[in-house]
């Protein structure tokens, strides 16, 4: 992945600075808003004053590179799959996806007959926190995000993995 | 020279002044705070005006759930869901309104009601559902429900449940092992006849 991404052996230094890397990481992850349907009005709403993500350091970024993650909000058509990819793509890393709501999950109502939808945001992008609901309520999209700062701050990015 | 001194004057002043609004505005600004502290405190789920008595419809939102000691896999929830993200499967009980311990089958619902199936397998996926609610309406043993509201001295209310694999967001309420505990209890019925 990146420069530094699984290259070291385990040791002293690397421990402690693995930790540090992933705290600061966990703690500033900004958002790229890729809103497509009525999931992005609650993302709007997360933002906003009322639940405020900025307190946990979650900004919203209009640019994918200037983002570390992605929240995928709303339905994503077939059209729509190719570009998710290409943002994705022009994310740097360290980069980490936020899958909100049915649509972005499994496809949601469009699951068995929309012949127009992706059936899941995971087929063309690795997704690492799912959010359920139709749309998530702006509480259930922090709980997500603050789900995966907790991934984040358990992961070892510059630890080799063995095995 | 009368100027300079003036000019200390006034900024000191105004500085006060200015850092004096901030620091009662420190304080007092905490009182008409509009911002939710999300984990730590969070707000009661606002009433739906759906022209009847609250207290009495269950019109939340929130995850699905069910009591299967109540069900009698009548399909009737299944049949209802507009996106079909309800699979049930049922077999046929060896006796009527009996309990079957061995798979933890309770043979008479709440309401008085002798099931006559087993339910094999009862899986919602929450990852499809849409939240309609459609499916708690024609439940016969209002054993399917969404958590809160009327029910959430049993099953508080459960909006956040985000998972980081989606496989986690099927949630399977069948008892464990009943297909094969009962497969294997015919089994026996068969050989003792």
């Amino acid at each position: 992945m990146g420069l530094l991404e699984n290259r070291f052996d385990d040791n002293v230094v690397v421990e402690k600075l693995d930790k540090l890397l992933s705290w600061a990481r966990s703690t500033s992850p900004w958002f790229f808003q890729f809103g497509t349907a009525c999931c992005a009005i609650e993302m709007m709403a997360a933002a906003a004053s009322r639940h405020d993500l900025m307190r946990i350091g979650i900004i919203p970024r209009s640019s994918p590179r200037q983002a570390d993650v992605m929240i995928v909000a709303g339905t994503v058509t077939m059209k729509m799959a190719l570009r998710v990819k290409k943002l994705y793509e022009q994310m740097a890393d360290p980069k980490y996806v936020v899958a909100m709501g049915s649509c972005a999950t499994s496809g949601g109502p469009y699951w068995q007959h929309g012949y127009h939808v992706l059936k899941g945001v995971d087929l063309v992008i690795p997704v690492d926190v799912y959010v359920p609901g139709c749309p998530p309520r702006p509480e259930a999209l922090i709980e997500g995000l603050l789900k995966l700062q907790e991934q984040i701050l358990e992961g070892r990015p510059l630890t080799r993995k063995t095995g | 020279m009368k100027r300079y001194f003036t000019d200390i004057y006034e900024s000191v002043t105004s500085i006060v002044g200015g850092m004096g609004i901030t620091l009662v505005h420190l304080f007092k600004a905490r009182n008409d705070n509009v911002t939710l502290q999300y984990p730590e405190e969070k707000w009661p789920r606002p009433e739906r005006n759906i022209g009847f008595d609250h207290s009495s419809y269950n019109v939340i939102r929130s995850r699905l759930h069910v009591d299967m000691d109540d069900c009698i896999g009548c399909l009737k929830c299944e049949r209802a869901c507009p996106v079909d993200c309800i699979k049930i499967e049922t077999e046929k009980s060896p006796v009527r309104g009996e309990d079957l311990k061995e798979i933890k089958h309770k043979g008479v619902t709440s309401n008085g009601t002798r099931k006559a199936l087993v339910v094999t397998r009862f899986d919602i996926d929450m990852s499809e559902c849409c939240y309609c609610n459609l499916c708690t309406y024609p439940c016969p043993e209002e054993c399917i429900f969404m958590t809160g509201g009327p029910n959430a001295k049993k099953h508080p209310i459960d909006y956040e449940f985000s998972e980081p694999d989606r496989s986690d967001l099927i949630y399977r309420f069948a008892k464990k092992g009943a297909k094969q505990g009962l497969a294997e209890l015919n089994a026996k019925q068969d050989a003792e006849a």
